[in-house]
Parts: structure tokens; C-alpha cells; sequence
């Protein structure tokens, strides 16, 4: 093969490969695998769940958590024993995974045991963005009054337990969800609503 | 040897024809492709021209678009240039160079004039950057649209209105100077021509979510401007009318009101479009115009929104009761209820077991301009049930609140449009809830307020009425029963009296 043909092979050689690697990528980003995109999220969630569930040194502290009491219309407030973390971040993930193990005190549920976290994060300005999962969602009692306890069973419960939080923006799967499950608007950013807590006597 | 050689020859020029042909694969020209019509509209006639299109530029043929303004006296082509003469100025275009000379002055396009199929292709901004300064007359162009109106043409224009009837739609056009009005059907579509005036639609395409039609469209691609509207589903009934000097079109969209009327004409399977009463035969004639039991348009509007629907089935006990179901069943009982009084026009966001969102939801309400507008929900309202909950909207943030609560706002963005009307929401959800606890005696305490979605873009007084509890384990039975709806019906025709006649 003269010199020539082989440089020319090559360059032939060079465009193919560029142009197979160049698909391969193209296809990935159009469809990333199920596979992947599962294991990451469960990864996120152990993750996540690993950091929440650390034992923090200290004594333990107590935690006010207001759960929905569907009779009323009201969150009740019940208190929790727990080794708080240092972090805000953190104390936020503590109070969110008290909130879905449930009440102890057998009042209405915030959101579904079967609901997961995927991130957390606390901005400057004190705002907490919550990302849920979508699975939170399948097994949420939809309905106007349970939806507006739930959602503010958490910005009362974060208030109430983490001072830097003064604003609550929901996130569903990463992305800003119209409703939580048909009724409460989740576009707008939540401030505590102290006048939902069933005043005890 | 020599023979070895010249096979070796052979196999590289292959290979060198592979590689030529793949980098020209890889660096192939974008094509230009046909892109519809320009219309150019004078005062007494209008011309049209072919557009290409051409890495989403439209290009318009520039000589041909100089011969409708006026005389060109020459033109010198080389392979990169053009000159014109036109009138007196010497106009002169470099391919792939955006400015045009016009005698010494220099003006830019945005994209550059290109050869296309042999032919000197303009981009669509020559007529507003450079023909101004070519032609005495004033040039009236709206970017993005295929249509230009040359000196003193003045387009109609028109905005349409949706009002839902007993078994049909209304559509009304409202234009700003008089039509003339000539009708067609074709690939089941009703055609309303619109005479020779020239028309700048505000908006070319309007969709609805309705079972009457699903789409108009205004097009003049011809020339002739027209609207055309597709129906939702076959073997409706189309009644156009002109009225009002003229200047209304008010077309009747209706469910064939049993087919004995109308047996000797064979009806052909495309929608057929029924013309003003005068014009065709008999058998047209007998067809009224307009709805005979169509509502009193004089009467105050109230929206009934029946939660969820379509895809979405809402809340359910998990043994078959759907919130979707259920709720459409509590608006037509409420419906009927309201209806029987004669001085209320009921308007129903959705008529059917459909998709609707809420944007389309506040949309149909907002267009009706109603007295109250009324969602209905079931949910999970706690063990005791029935039980009826009402709601008002609340902004989720009070930072919200505070900017929507600006007394003389120029514009109300669309996510705050129920603020301005809290106050009345307020007193109707009042009234509701106190008619509810007379009638029901299953009334919760106090109106609840709640960020919620569907009442967020609502302009007017609006409330939401759960009922419960609807959730898996609860028995959903007292719901469904026909008294208890008819409880909430009264109350809620007690409570839109109450408002009307001034109680809070």
C-alpha cells in the first residue's frame, strides 16, 4: 500500500471512529439508561438517609414536630428525642425522615413512609428547597385540606426546629412541580403559618 | 510490476473517493426550502410572493419584490454582486454581506442577501431596514408575520370570544371594521371568508379544549383573508351570522338536534356550513340561526369546575369511587339546581370525562366573566364523614401577597389575578359555609384559606367545597348519595343569592 492510501486509510479510519463515538454519545443523551438513572437515585436516598440517621455527639435534644390532625384542620405539635446535628442542612433532613416516619402519638400522616428525599439544600436568604421523590407522591392521600397540612407540616416543623428557615420551595424529582398532588399550588415559596397549629390547652 | 502498481492506484483513488464523499456528508450545505406566501397589501389590490426559508431566515426575491414597488430600470448580475436600478436609486447587494448600498448609503440587514437557485434572495427585514427608504409610503410590518400592509391600508382586526351552550359552542368574533361573510367547507374544516379587506389578526391561532372545536385559524396566505375552524369531532352543526353593522361574527357550534328535521337533505359526512338564514333552500331556511334554547348571554355567569378529570382521577376509596366521577356528578346536580332558577348562566370547565388544566380552567372562567366561580374536590377530610370543607385562595408567601395587594397595578400579573378579588371570595365562602352547616349540618367550623392552584388565576369570586372523606378505608357511600348533593346544591344556590343580593 503506497503512502499515500495509508495516510488517506487513516483519515478514513479518524472520521469513522469520530463519527461512531460521536452517535454513541448522542444516543446516550437521548435516552440514559433506566438502569442508571434507578441506581443513581437510590444512591441519593441511602445517601442521604446515611447523613440524616449519623449520630451527632451531644445529648439528645427535643424535636417539635407538627403532624396534620384531619378532624380539625389543624397540625398537632409533638415532641421527638434526637441527637441533633450541628448543620442546619442536616438538622433539615433530620426533622423531614421524623416527619415521614409518622406521628408516635398516632395523629395523620405528613407524607407516605414510602416517600424519599432526594436532596436538600439551604440557601443563604433561608430559603430550604426540598426535592422529593415522585414515588412520595403515588401513595400521598390527595385531597385540598391533606395536601395544604402536609406541606405545612413541613415548613412549620423546619421553622419551628431550624431557625435559618424562613422560606420552604418544594422541588418534585429536581424539577418545580405545579401541585403536590393536584390541589396545593407549589410554585410559590411557603412561609410558616403559625395559625394552622391547634393551640393546646 | 507495473500492473501492481496500477492496482494499487486503484484501491487508494476508493479510498480517496470514501474520504471526499464523507467530509462532504459531514459539511453539506443547509438547503433552502419553500416557506409559504408573502401577502403585500395595497390600498386596492395585494400581491403575493413565494418565501424561502433558509436556516430559519425567510428570504423574499428581491427582484421581483422591487417590480411590485415601482419601475427597475436595469440590473447588472455578476457572481457575487448585484446592482439595481431602481427608480433612481442605485441599489446595490453583495452576497453574504448584510449591508445594502443605496446610491452611497449604506444600510444593514440582519442576515446577508444570498443566491438561491440562481435567484437573488432578500431577508424578510429588507421591507422594513431598506424599503421605507426606497418608497414615498408608509409601511405598516408586524415581525414574525407574513404579511405587510404599503401605504395607507388600514387591517381590521378582531378578537375572539367562546361561550359555551346547551349542546354546542358559540364562537364570536368581534371585528373592528365591517366583513363581508362567505362560507365553504373543505377536509372537514368550516371556511369563513372574510371579504377583501386586509386583517392583522392579533393572534392567528387560537386552540380550545372542547368537544365542538378544537382550533380556529386565521389565514390570508392567499390573499384572502379567512378563518378556518376545525372541529372536534365529525357530523356537528355550523351556524355563521353576521350582526352588529356587520362587525360581529357570531358562529353557533352544534350537536345535531335529531336528524328528522333535516332527513330530506342527505347530510354529507364533512360538517357542513350553514349560511344565514336567507341565502339556500328551503330545508336550510327551516334550521333557526341562532340557538333557540341557547342561554341568555343578559344573565349573570357562574362557573362550575368539576376537580380533576381525564388522566387524572383525583382522590378514590380504593374500591372504585373516583374523585373525577364524583365531582362531575355534584357540578351537574349544582348545575340543574342553578339552572332551575332561571337567572344564573351556568359555565362548566369541563363538560366530559377530560384532561383540562388549570390554566385552560381559569381561561374558559375568566372568559365568562362570572359572579362566582365554584371547584368542586372530594378528599381525605378525616373519619367522620360527609363532611364539607370551603375554601378560600391564599397566596403561599407573603411576599406575594404584599406586591399583589398594589391598589392601582397597570397590569395583574396572570399568577396573581384572584387578589384583587379576596375580599368578595371571602364573603362568598362565607355565605356558602354558613348555607352548608343550615342544610347539610355537616359544615366544618370556618372557611379554610389555601394556596390553591385551580383558584390562583381565577378573576372572580371563587371558592373551592371539598367533600370526605374520599380515601382508601373510608366508605365514600354518603358522598354519592343523591340527597346529599342535593344539599350542597341548595346551599350553593342560596349562597350565590345571598351574594347577588348584596348579603355578606
Amino acid at each position: 500500500m503506497s503512502r499515500r492510501a495509508l495516510i488517506l486509510s487513516i483519515v478514513v479510519a479518524v472520521v469513522l471512529g469520530v463519527g461512531i463515538y460521536y452517535l454513541l454519545t448522542l444516543r446516550r443523551h437521548l435516552s440514559p439508561s433506566n438502569a442508571n438513572a434507578q441506581s443513581a437515585a437510590q444512591t441519593a436516598r441511602t445517601r442521604l438517609s446515611e447523613a440524616a440517621l449519623q449520630p451527632a455527639g451531644g445529648q439528645n435534644q427535643t424535636l417539635t414536630l407538627y403532624f396534620p390532625s384531619y378532624a380539625d384542620g389543624k397540625l398537632i405539635a409533638e415532641g421527638r428525642s434526637l441527637k441533633l446535628a450541628s448543620e442546619d442542612v442536616q438538622r433539615i433532613k433530620q426533622v423531614l425522615l421524623a416527619l415521614i416516619e409518622g406521628s408516635h402519638e398516632g395523629h395523620g400522616s405528613t407524607l407516605p413512609p414510602s416517600a424519599t428525599l432526594r436532596a436538600v439544600f439551604l440557601s443563604p436568604d433561608g430559603t430550604a428547597v426540598i426535592d422529593l421523590s415522585q414515588e412520595a407522591l403515588a401513595d400521598f392521600t390527595p385531597g385540598i385540606e391533606s395536601e395544604d397540612l402536609a406541606v405545612y407540616s413541613i415548613v412549620d416543623s423546619l421553622a419551628a426546629n431550624i431557625p435559618a428557615v424562613k422560606r420552604v420551595k418544594f422541588l418534585v424529582q429536581g424539577q418545580e412541580a405545579q401541585t403536590l398532588d393536584g390541589h396545593i399550588d407549589l410554585t410559590g415559596y411557603f412561609a410558616p403559618e403559625p395559625s394552622l397549629i391547634a393551640q393546646t390547652q | 510490476m507495473a500492473k501492481h502498481i496500477k492496482k494499487r492506484n486503484s484501491s487508494s483513488r476508493w479510498l480517496y473517493v470514501g474520504a471526499v464523499a464523507m467530509l462532504m456528508l459531514l459539511a453539506w450545505p443547509a438547503r433552502p426550502a419553500q416557506s409559504g406566501n408573502f401577502v403585500f397589501y395595497f390600498p386596492k389590490t395585494h400581491s403575493i410572493l413565494p418565501m424561502k426559508a433558509y436556516q430559519n431566515v425567510r428570504y423574499l426575491p428581491a427582484l421581483k419584490l422591487l417590480n411590485l414597488f415601482g419601475h427597475v430600470a436595469g440590473i447588472q448580475a455578476k457572481r457575487k454582486t448585484l446592482k439595481v436600478w431602481f427608480e433612481s436609486t442605485e441599489i446595490r447587494f453583495r452576497e453574504k454581506n448584510p449591508t445594502v448600498r443605496l446610491n452611497n448609503a449604506k444600510l444593514r440587514l440582519s442576515n446577508p442577501p444570498q443566491t438561491m437557485e440562481g435567484e437573488w434572495m432578500v431577508p424578510v427585514d429588507f421591507l422594513t431596514e431598506v424599503l421605507p427608504t426606497l418608497i414615498n409610503q408608509t409601511v405598516e410590518y408586524q415581525k414574525g408575520q407574513n404579511r405587510i400592509f404599503i401605504g395607507n391600508v388600514k387591517p381590521n382586526s378582531f378578537t375572539v370570544h367562546m361561550e359555551p351552550l346547551d349542546g354546542g359552542t358559540q364562537l364570536t368574533f368581534q371585528f373592528a371594521d365591517p366583513i363581508s361573510l362567505r362560507t365553504a367547507a373543505r377536509n372537514s374544516r368550516w371556511i369563513l371568508y372574510l371579504g377583501s379587506h386586509p386583517v392583522e389578526p392579533i393572534q392567528s391561532s387560537f386552540e380550545f379544549q372542547n368537544s365542538y372545536v378544537s382550533r380556529v385559524q386565521f389565514e390570508d396566505q392567499d390573499g384572502h383573508p379567512k378563518l378556518v375552524l376545525t372541529p372536534a369531532v365529525k357530523g356537528l352543526d355550523f351556524y355563521p351570522k353576521l350582526g352588529n353593522e356587520n362587525k360581529t361574527l357570531v358562529a353557533d357550534i352544534m350537536k345535531p338536534k335529531g336528524a328528522e328535521a333535516r332527513s330530506a337533505p342527505a347530510l354529507p359526512p364533512p360538517p357542513t356550513p350553514r349560511p344565514a338564514p336567507k341565502q339556500p333552500p328551503a330545508a336550510a331556511v327551516v334550521q333557526p340561526p341562532a340557538p333557540v334554547q341557547g342561554p341568555n348571554l343578559s344573565l349573570p355567569a357562574v362557573v362550575l369546575d368539576a376537580g380533576h378529570g381525564g388522566s387524572d382521577p383525583g382522590a378514590q376509596d380504593g374500591k372504585g369511587v373516583l374523585e373525577k366521577n364524583l365531582t362531575a356528578q355534584i357540578v351537574g346536580t349544582v348545575s340543574k339546581a342553578l339552572q332551575a332558577t332561571g337567572r344564573y348562566r351556568i359555565v362548566l370547565t369541563r363538560t366530559d370525562d377530560q384532561t383540562v388544566d388549570f390554566d385552560q380552567r381559569a381561561t374558559e372562567a375568566n372568559a365568562a366573566n362570572p359572579i362566582a366561580f365554584i371547584t368542586f374536590h372530594a378528599g381525605n377530610l378525616g373519619p367522620s364523614t360527609p363532611r364539607v370543607m370551603v375554601y378560600t385562595y391564599h397566596p403561599s408567601s407573603p411576599v406575594e401577597m404584599a406586591s399583589g395587594a398594589d391598589p392601582s397595578p397597570l397590569f395583574t400579573p396572570w399568577n396573581k389575578v384572584q387578589l384583587a378579588y379576596l375580599n368578595r371570595s371571602r364573603q362568598l365562602a362565607q355565605a356558602l359555609q354558613q348555607d352548608l352547616a343550615k342544610d347539610t349540618g355537616v359544615a366544618a367550623a370556618s372557611p379554610m384559606e389555601v394556596p390553591l392552584r385551580v383558584l390562583r388565576n381565577i378573576a372572580a369570586p371563587a371558592v373551592a367545597i371539598e367533600v370526605g372523606s374520599l380515601a382508601p378505608g373510608t366508605n365514600p357511600a354518603p358522598l354519592t348519595q343523591q340527597s346529599f348533593q342535593d344539599k350542597i346544591a341548595a346551599a350553593v344556590v342560596q349562597a350565590i343569592e345571598n351574594i347577588q343580593g348584596g348579603r355578606s
